[in-house]
């Protein structure tokens, strides 16, 4: 043997590098069956729903493979495409927004108030469907609000209750969806928030800062790529989810999941790929909000900006 | 600035009693004491942090700003050396070309040139410590206050800091309420010091008269005072009756004043004038220190320390020894 070994030295030395490459991988290692699963799942739905989507039919005589994405080219659709992702990205600003401003003041204010945290929370666990129903039993124009401001005068009949379920704005899909993703912006941002403000307040205080300015200046730069990229999480689950849309939005609204849940169950299976075809584009508008987000993010990282 | 009658509680626990001080323009006063004695809590309280329970701060020209620099550096993650420097400006509402203008030409005495672009995680403890100081020196305050600013470092790079930051206090002539727990920093630095115990000022002095006169036990045993017995026991060593007040019921000596008498020669015994006595005893510790040794002896049930001069001679453990102690360098204090 060279360098002197005998067989059990070169298997030792085998056993030890096998031992010292596990070692060096071992987060990898614990993180692949994760990572399987998900590349699987996604990779796998991905080119399983591509490929339902291009499935061919005749038109016009010959088959065209591209027929469900030709008959998505029409300003109804395009004008739909711009309702949903205009509804989404409003839930995702006003529910990050108003997110921002609840965990402020829970943190700020209320933070030995453990029951207003908890209250704040409970939404989280009720399901959209339900949460649709409930908003739909109080904002009706028959509904609890209207009766009791009926009740105390407030307004003459309850026609006069402003359209707030089945509007033309789509208000009531926005309030459904924010009184669900709002709680959801605070739990994900709360501790953060805590922390921030037991860090830097005092700080900032020192050098002259109102709790104001520390916010702007401090609190929400270092907050920024969690705070948006929670928006991001709210923006994406709305633009598929279609509970809401369908329980409050009026049937002319145009909400693509809406569209996409009809012509999947109602039209039979020759409409599926329709369906897919839709939910892929929304998808692909998804992914292209979320790499825009991580390019803008990147670049304010680049020049060795931290947040911690 | 000055502080009269001052209290502050904490969750209804008075952290600072009654507590009075004056600090003069262009001092630097150091304010050291033992942990949870209120050293922190009356720097937040001049600083705005924490409010008065009881009492008044007063500034000589009527009004006057604080800027209070922490252990930790505390620089905003997110901004660069020159964006943190320029905070405090931010608020004060300077545009951003002459706040950045502003904390360019301050990097020079902040010796950061060349560095104004980096992040907090881009530079050194020392660096960062330094744009701790410049952002809160920006502002032009009347008081800085220093709470163990350097404490985090190693020992040469504070006492850098220390001798870069005594320059430029001695340069720009602002005051300073200096924290420490570090009586060396103290010493390098202070126009006086002040002890505080407890919530209250127990002494305040020039360094050199804390340590020759401590006002109490309490605070010669925190400043480490060495060789520290009652009138009593230095009476019954000398066996004559000791001049001096009565009321100096305590008095320590310094090491290096204490003199080591080699057994094999007594000749040097002989010329013990009246005022000194020779001490008797066995050694328990022997420390090399800068100067030679650092000896530990115990004689009547007590410990003395003696420094020695020169590494040649090193006392043995147990080995009996004879210790002359001049009665002149014995400062008295009371308990």
């Amino acid at each position: 043997m060279s360098n002197g070994w005998n067989e059990d030295g070169w298997k030792m030395w085998r056993i030890n590098e096998l031992g010292h490459q596990i070692n060096k991988h071992k987060g990898l290692l614990g993180i692949l069956p994760a990572l399987l699963f998900m590349l699987i799942f996604f990779l796998g739905g991905s080119i399983h729903s591509v490929t339902l989507s291009l499935e061919s039919q005749p038109v016009h005589g010959q088959q065209d493979q591209f027929w469900a994405y030709k008959e998505l080219l029409n300003l109804s659709f395009f004008r739909s495409v711009g309702i949903t992702v205009g509804m989404a990205a409003a839930v995702a600003v006003f529910s990050g927004v108003t997110g921002l401003l609840a965990a402020l003041l829970l943190a700020e204010r209320f933070r030995q108030w453990k029951w207003l945290q908890i209250i704040f929370q409970l939404p989280i666990g009720i399901p959209h469907l339900l949460s649709a129903y409930l908003l739909m039993q109080v904002f009706m124009q028959s509904g609890w609000y209207s009766r009791m401001a009926y009740h105390f005068g407030w307004i003459d009949s309850f026609e006069s209750f402003p359209v707030l379920v089945h509007d033309d704005w789509g208000i009531g899909v926005i309030l459904a969806y924010m009184w669900k993703e709002v709680p959801f912006i605070v739990l994900l941002i709360y501790p953060f928030i805590v922390k921030l403000i037991s860090d830097w307040k005092e700080t900032a205080m020192v050098l002259g800062g109102s709790f104001f300015q520390t916010v702007r200046w401090v609190i929400v730069p270092i907050l920024l790529p969690m705070w948006v990229g929670g928006m991001w999480v709210v923006f994406a689950f709305t633009l598929g989810a279609y509970e809401i849309p369908a329980l409050l939005a009026k049937t002319s609204f145009g909400s693509i999941p809406v569209m996409a849940f009809q012509e999947y169950s109602q039209f039979g299976l020759e409409r599926q790929p329709l369906a897919i075809a839709m939910n892929l584009v929304l998808a692909a508008i998804s992914l292209l909000v979320g790499c825009l987000l991580i390019y803008l993010q990147l670049g304010w990282y680049k020049k060795g900006r931290r947040v911690w | 600035m000055r502080l009269e009658k001052i209290s502050i509680q904490i969750n209804n626990d008075n952290i600072i009693n009654s507590l009075d001080l004056k600090i003069n323009s262009g001092e630097i006063f150091v304010l050291m004491g033992p942990s949870g004695s209120g050293k922190t809590t009356l720097l937040k309280g001049i600083a705005g942090l924490l409010p008065f329970a009881s009492g008044k701060q007063t500034w000589e020209n009527g009004t006057g700003t604080t800027g209070l620099v922490f252990q930790e550096p505390r620089l905003f993650p997110h901004l660069t050396v020159v964006e943190n420097i320029a905070f405090g400006l931010r608020v004060r509402g300077i545009s951003v070309k002459e706040r950045k203008a502003m904390a360019l030409n301050f990097l020079k005495n902040l010796q950061l040139e060349s560095l104004e672009n980096r992040y907090p995680h881009q530079l050194s403890g020392g660096q960062q410590q330094r744009v701790s100081l410049g952002r809160a020196l920006i502002l032009n305050p009347d008081l800085l206050l220093l709470d163990e600013p350097f404490a985090s470092l190693d020992t040469s790079l504070r006492l850098d800091l220390i001798e870069w930051l005594y320059e430029l206090q001695r340069n720009l002539g602002f005051s300073i309420l200096w924290v420490t727990h570090y009586i060396d920093e103290a010493l390098s630095v202070a126009d006086r010091i002040g002890i505080i115990l407890n919530g209250g000022l127990q002494q305040i002095g020039i360094p050199s008269e804390l340590f020759q006169k401590p006002a109490s036990e309490k605070i010669a045993q925190f400043l480490s005072l060495p060789n520290r017995f009652s009138r009593g026991q230095w009476r019954k060593w000398f066996q004559y009756e000791l001049n001096g007040l009565q009321t100096q019921d305590r008095g320590w000596i310094d090491p290096k004043h204490l003199q080591l008498i080699d057994e094999g020669n007594r000749s040097g015994e002989g010329n013990i004038e009246e005022a000194a006595c020779i001490i008797s005893g066995f050694v328990t510790k022997v420390r090399p220190s800068r100067e030679g040794y650092s000896i530990t002896v115990l004689a009547d049930s007590k410990s003395l320390e003696v420094n020695t001069t020169g590494w040649k001679r090193v006392p043995k453990l147990k080995e009996k020894i004879r210790i002359r102690v001049p009665f002149e360098h014995i400062h008295w204090y009371s308990e």
